[in-house]
């Protein structure tokens, strides 16, 4: 028969279908295939998953982590149960971080800008090596930027500056000296001292979200578990003008103005001495170093005033930490982030030499300051004037070679520093990145960087445990990436240091000779093998001494100012508090779709950027939530969706950082926006730190709304019945007695239709209530 | 007039008989496409499917790993170099498949553990050898890892252990069902159970369906646990 | 109370509420444990979200007497569960140690679960989870990765238990409380979440379940969970004095 042209097509069709559909049903090729791998890998030789100890660098704390291997792929990352930092115990970042690992957007090669603006080509590690020392073998100045960095990197990264005749200055957006130095004046302490939170009996902190983000969160929140599990519970106020996750776990939350927490401090101390709630060699100490009626300019009244608290809290508070002791005092986040931050955290931490809480188990611990090795064992950013004086260098061509690592500069420096301008006026700009961000499109030289896992480092953990300790980091899994800490090797030719894992060898070497810590061995090598199996070396035998001085400095008392708004607009005028985001913090974990998709704790929020505001407050305004706010300040403006909610000071608009990323994998790009860079130009007095918490701004509505990708339901979340699901017990209550009274005030709301909470029921009253 | 009438008449006449031979072309592949499914689902159902499209019984493997020359006792169809016929080495299977009794997995062994013996023994001019021996880098190309096709595989809602299975049967000998030629000594008889006589096999075969009606028959008779999130979880 | 078993362990947690800060460590460990999908932020809006450990947050009070509590909910593997009798399939049962054991190849997806719980604990893949190439080198080889159409939920780490049983086992020995645990209960810094052996009387979760903090969630419907829950205490509440008066009650 014969088949015209298209009738034998749509017949071969119809055969090629059903050929395919069979393919589909097929198996995948890689299903089959099973692997005989030349040498066997280490976890397979047992037959079992493989466990090793590691550290989590390039996050603060120095947390030891342990690392579950299988067939050379790294599982899941989890608290070393040996580290005396960790004990086993993890956070919500330790298992976003591993997903950074097998990212699929990860940098895989170096990348070469011919010209600025131009684009990012492809280029092999030798030409990489070689632009990048050609770079510095022109002679000119040079600037490393790094994150703060403690252990080998950060003593490579100084050596490396200085060898080159350059610059080590470090970057941190909220972290800029303020607490080291404070804690440098009142207590003579090199690094940060060990706060025995676990037996204390109260607990007071002013601003720092210990037990979310702030400096070491895993340590403190194993001491809190502590604290809470002592028979009398331990109290703990904390003031924040905002209700951060710490301060919703207080017992007593402060809600202070911004800037006044110092004047509060204060207030309480003035309380104290005035009612000699504390022993006299105490008050004796406190007022050792003061003008005789220095505390008379706090008293109650305007301390009340000034705070914004009433008169009963300010006293509770004061009673409470001198009653409950040992009471730690500490503080840190938005309380130093003032033009007076310096002033509040003194006299935040001068309260606990009152308070007899220095040098005494539940109080200040010391922690050494012998170094180990002469390795950095405290770090943190340089300030913002710092900043601004290096950045004017770049500004005039002064500066040839800029090299950054580890921190994403373009999106954590406020627009008024200009630092696009800034990168365009330096001739090579090398950057080590693990993604492509803000600060590789300013970039000439983007170099790979490992992660923590593919590489080796140490880190001192800051604050130690009251003892010393290296944490000491490993590879983990194989990589081809290199290291930033070798790369500056190579590049300068071994002047430094051979590799990064000979000089931890040796540094190693000299802990063995010490025959102190935490491992014993019969040789070097074995010692090391220890060494690496422990994730780590510590020495708990450490006895010193820590006394605390307070002393009043020319800025005491200084009033603290903010930006203005009064030609930004319409809009209402807000007090913006910056955040650091749980899941994200300040951006590192923006690529991950694990730190992306987890709910913040307060707003149970992801994905997005929201602003929080007070509830009543935003329904005066006329915002709903979802409602997309336009945020203007002095520095420029942001969008964000609203997000009210009770927790939140009137007058204040709370907005987490991290987002606002314009590449940094898929999950990141182009989502939310950067609360960094609307920051003000304001500066903590007495060290020129940013003042991040002085930013006032102006919100208007924009108009559009969007629904707020939040976990919780739509409803705002209060118990229905009360006691259900979380039931609160008073002090000495048994749960019984509570659900029991529970279910009086539960019944009683439907029974008279009176106030629940007067317990009470009329026999009498049969009308039916309305609900 | 009438001639075109004609002419409609035979054009009709001839997109039929073009539509009904491709009709039942069409009818009879969709028809064959059909039954081959429900014979492949047939077959899969109540033992090994038909051998295509990856769910055969056998591969042809890399290199060609006779288990006969390494874990038999018999005599052999080989010659060694020197001319003289074979008898198998009688090697135990957990020599090579080491993880057995510790691991979920069997596995395989590493190139590393064949060359231990293969960088001496057996000729030069084998071209299995050869390709075995440029995989551990004995010779002048790189090592490189050998890609073995699987050939015993179970979907990823089972959660199988070796380990519990071999301790129990090795402690437990006479729980042996064994299903193919009667291979009793050491290890070889507990896993010829579910793998069949591995040792006669040229190229490695499955010769058990591996069904989970199998292995629950054999657990309740053997008083092992059938909780089902045991297995799938 | 927990009813007697015919297993050897039953596996239950104690929950402290008055520790947990509301960290979410145990929500990330739990996900990167048992190969939890990734979401979108659409799939999240729409409340598809998965996440078999959540940290709830209640607001009780106004501004400035505001207090927040979290409370970490998962699957309270119920004895007398309402989730387990109306699968029509017997994909989801109560095994005698205790667990509420989700069969995932047996799942047909009718939610009729999902439907009877009321913590709402379980879910449901309304998509095919999407896993990107490299992300699957960090899948958890112990724990099936499930595809569309499948209820999934908490399962007390199910593939822990079953190891640290094996091994048990293979060295000839008892199990010992605080081998074995969860993700969720490795990862809470606090010590917030305790997993055990109930059956145990020298366990932790043994010696806590009598704890006079103890109480359940929905209690008024039986269903006997295998969770405990420890009550926050605030020491600012005013204990209600219980005027009772006779008749004023049911």
């Amino acid at each position: 028969m014969k088949l015209n042209r298209r009738e034998f097509l749509s017949l071969a069709g119809k055969s090629a279908a059903g050929a395919v559909i069979f393919a589909a049903c097929g198996l995948p090729e890689k299903e089959l295939i099973v692997q005989s791998p030349v040498e066997m890998p280490e976890d397979l030789v047992k037959g079992e998953d493989q466990w090793y100890a590691t550290t989590m660098g390039d996050f603060p704390g120095g947390d030891g982590i342990i690392v579950r291997i299988m067939e050379g792929r790294a599982k899941k990352i989890e608290g070393n149960p040996d580290h005396p930092i960790t004990q086993g115990k993890s956070n919500a970042r330790y298992d976003s971080a591993l997903q950074m690992l097998y990212h699929p957007d990860r940098i895989r090669e170096p990348l070469s800008r011919y010209s600025k603006g131009g684009n990012l080509n492809g280029i092999s590690w030798t030409r990489a090596i070689k632009e990048f020392k050609d770079a510095l073998n022109t002679g000119g100045n040079m600037t490393l930027v790094t994150n703060p960095l403690r252990g080998h990197p950060g003593s490579i990264a100084s050596k490396f500056a200085s060898h080159y005749g350059g610059v080590h200055i470090n970057f941190d957006p909220i972290e800029q000296g303020i607490l080291h130095k404070t804690v440098e004046n009142i207590f003579d302490q090199k690094s940060l001292p060990h706060l025995d939170i676990g037996n204390a009996k109260s607990i007071m902190s002013f601003g720092a979200d210990w037990l979310s983000t702030w400096v070491s969160p895993v340590q403190y929140s194993r001491f809190y578990g502590s604290f809470r599990s002592q028979s009398d519970r331990g109290y703990f106020i904390h003031v924040d003008p905002r209700m951060s996750m710490t301060a919703a776990n207080a017992d007593l939350w402060l809600p202070v103005k911004p800037s006044y927490e110092g004047d509060l401090a204060l207030g309480i101390a003035r309380i104290i001495v005035e009612e000699k709630l504390t022993s006299e060699i105490n008050i004796e100490a406190y007022k050792k170093y003061l003008s005789p009626g220095f505390l008379n300019g706090y008293q109650l009244r305007d301390v009340s005033h000034r705070t914004g608290l009433p008169e009963e809290k300010i006293k509770k508070a004061a009673h409470i930490i001198s009653e409950k002791t040992p009471a730690i005092v500490f503080g840190g986040g938005s309380t130093e982030a003032h033009t007076n931050g310096s002033f509040n955290l003194r006299a935040v931490y001068g309260l606990n030499i009152l308070l007899g809480s220095v040098g005494v188990t539940g109080g200040v611990l010391p922690n050494p300051s012998s170094e180990i090795d002469d390795l950095p064992a405290s770090s943190s950013g340089a300030s913002m004037k710092e900043w601004e004086e290096e950045l004017s260098h770049w500004r005039a061509g002064n500066v040839d070679t800029v090299i950054i690592r580890g921190v994403d500069l373009a999106h954590g420096l406020p627009n008024f520093l200009g630092i696009a301008e800034a990168l365009n006026n330096v001739k090579n700009v090398i950057v080590f990145s693990t993604f492509e961000d803000d600060t590789t499109e300013l970039a000439d030289l983007v170099l790979p960087d490992s992660t923590f896992l593919e590489s080796w480092g140490t880190d001192i953990p800051e604050p130690a445990p009251g003892y010393l300790v290296l944490s000491v980091q490993q590879p983990v899994v194989v990589s081809n990436s290199r290291g930033f800490a070798d790369v500056l090797l190579e590049v300068s030719e071994e002047a430094i240091g051979s590799t990064q894992e000979n000089m931890i060898t040796s540094t190693i070497t000299t802990l063995q000779k010490t025959g102190t810590g935490s491992v014993k061995a019969s040789n070097s090598r074995l010692y090391k093998k220890g060494i690496q199996q422990r994730g780590g070396w510590w020495n708990t035998n450490y006895s010193g001494n820590i006394s605390g001085s307070y002393r009043e400095s020319s800025k005491t008392g200084e009033i603290s100012t903010f930006s203005k708004t009064n030609s930004l607009g319409e809009g209402t005028e807000f007090h913006l508090i910056p955040f650091v985001s749980n899941s994200l913090l300040n951006g590192q974990l923006a690529p991950t779709p694990w730190a992306q998709q987890n709910p913040d704790p307060m707003s149970t929020v992801a994905w997005v950027t929201w602003a929080e505001l007070n509830k009543s407050e935003a329904d005066e305004l006329n915002i709903d939530e979802g409602d997309i706010l336009l945020i203007k300040s002095t520095s420029g403006e942001i969008e964000a969706l609203a997000y009210p909610h009770p927790g939140v000071q009137p007058g204040t608009i709370c907005i987490p950082t991290g987002q606002g990323n314009s590449k940094k994998g898929r999950y990141a790009e182009n989502r939310g926006s950067n609360v960094f860079a609307i920051l003000a130009d304001k500066k903590d007095s007495e060290t020129g730190a940013l003042a991040w918490a002085a930013t006032k701004v102006v919100v208007q509505r924009s108009g559009r709304n969007k629904k707020v990708a939040k976990f919780e339901g739509t409803v705002e979340a209060r118990p229905i019945e009360p006691g259900v699901p979380v039931l609160v017990l008073g002090s000495g209550e048994t749960a019984d007695e509570a659900i029991t009274a529970n279910h009086h005030i539960y019944q009683n709301q439907f029974l008279n239709n009176s106030h629940a909470d007067t317990g009470i029921s009329h026999k009498d009253d049969e009308t039916k209530t309305d609900h | 007039m009438q001639p075109k009438l004609e002419k409609k008449k035979n054009t009709s006449n001839n997109w039929l008989k073009i539509l009904i031979p491709v009709l039942a072309i069409g009818g009879l592949s969709v028809f064959a496409v059909l039954g081959a499914f429900v014979a492949f689902i047939i077959t899969a159902w109540w033992g090994q499917p038909i051998p295509v499209m990856g769910f055969e019984q056998t591969f042809e493997q890399p290199i060609h790993f006779p288990h006969t020359v390494h874990a038999s006792v018999k005599e052999l169809d080989h010659v060694s170099t020197d001319g003289t016929p074979m008898t198998g080495l009688g090697m135990d299977c957990t020599f090579c498949h080491r993880t057995v009794t510790t691991q979920p997995n069997a596995g395989v062994p590493s190139v590393g553990l064949c060359t231990t013996c293969h960088k001496v023994i057996g000729s030069k001019d084998s071209t299995e050898l050869t390709k075995l021996r440029e995989s551990g880098g004995l010779l002048d190309a790189a090592s490189s890892p050998i890609n073995w096709k699987r050939v015993h595989r179970l979907p990823d809602h089972v959660r199988f252990v070796h380990e519990s299975h071999i301790t129990y049967l090795m402690q437990n000998p006479n729980k042996i069902k064994n299903s193919s030629s009667g291979v009793t000594e050491g290890a070889a008889g507990v896993c010829s159970t579910c793998h069949g006589d591995v040792a006669s096999m040229e190229q490695v075969k499955q010769v058990e369906a591996l069904k989970m009606g199998q292995c629950v028959d054999c657990h309740r008779d053997n008083g092992a646990p059938t909780d089902c999130v045991v297995c799938h979880h | 109370m927990t009813t007697n078993k015919t297993g050897k362990q039953n596996w239950g947690m104690v929950v402290d509420v008055d520790k947990c800060t509301g960290c979410q460590a145990c929500v990330l460990a739990c996900q990167s444990e048992n190969n939890v999908p990734i979401n979108t932020q659409e799939r999240f809006e729409r409340g598809r979200a998965i996440s078999w450990i959540r940290v709830e947050r209640y607001w009780e009070g106004n501004y400035p007497d505001v207090k927040a509590r979290f409370i970490p909910i998962m699957c309270q593997h119920c004895e007398n569960a309402p989730c387990e009798p109306v699968c029509p399939v017997y994909a989801t049962y109560h095994n005698s140690e205790g667990l509420n054991v989700q069969v995932y190849n047996r799942c047909v997806g009718t939610r009729y679960c999902a439907n009877g719980c009321p913590f709402t604990v379980r879910f449901f893949n309304y998509w095919e989870p999407v896993w990107p190439e490299s992300f699957r080198n960090h899948l958890n080889p112990d724990v099936t990765v499930r595809s569309r159409g499948i209820m999934e939920k908490c399962s007390f780490c199910v593939q822990r238990i079953r190891r640290g049983v094996r091994t048990a086992k293979k060295e000839n020995r008892d199990l010992i409380d605080g081998e074995i645990q969860t993700a969720c209960s490795q990862a809470c810094p606090t010590s917030a979440l305790v997993f055990g052996d109930l059956n145990d009387n020298n366990s932790a979760v043994s010696k806590m379940k009598h704890d006079e903090r103890t109480y359940k969630l929905l209690p008024h419907l039986n269903l006997d969970q295998n969770v405990v829950y420890l009550a926050k205490v605030d020491p600012e509440k005013k204990i209600e004095s219980h005027s009772v008066e006779s008749g004023s009650h049911d």
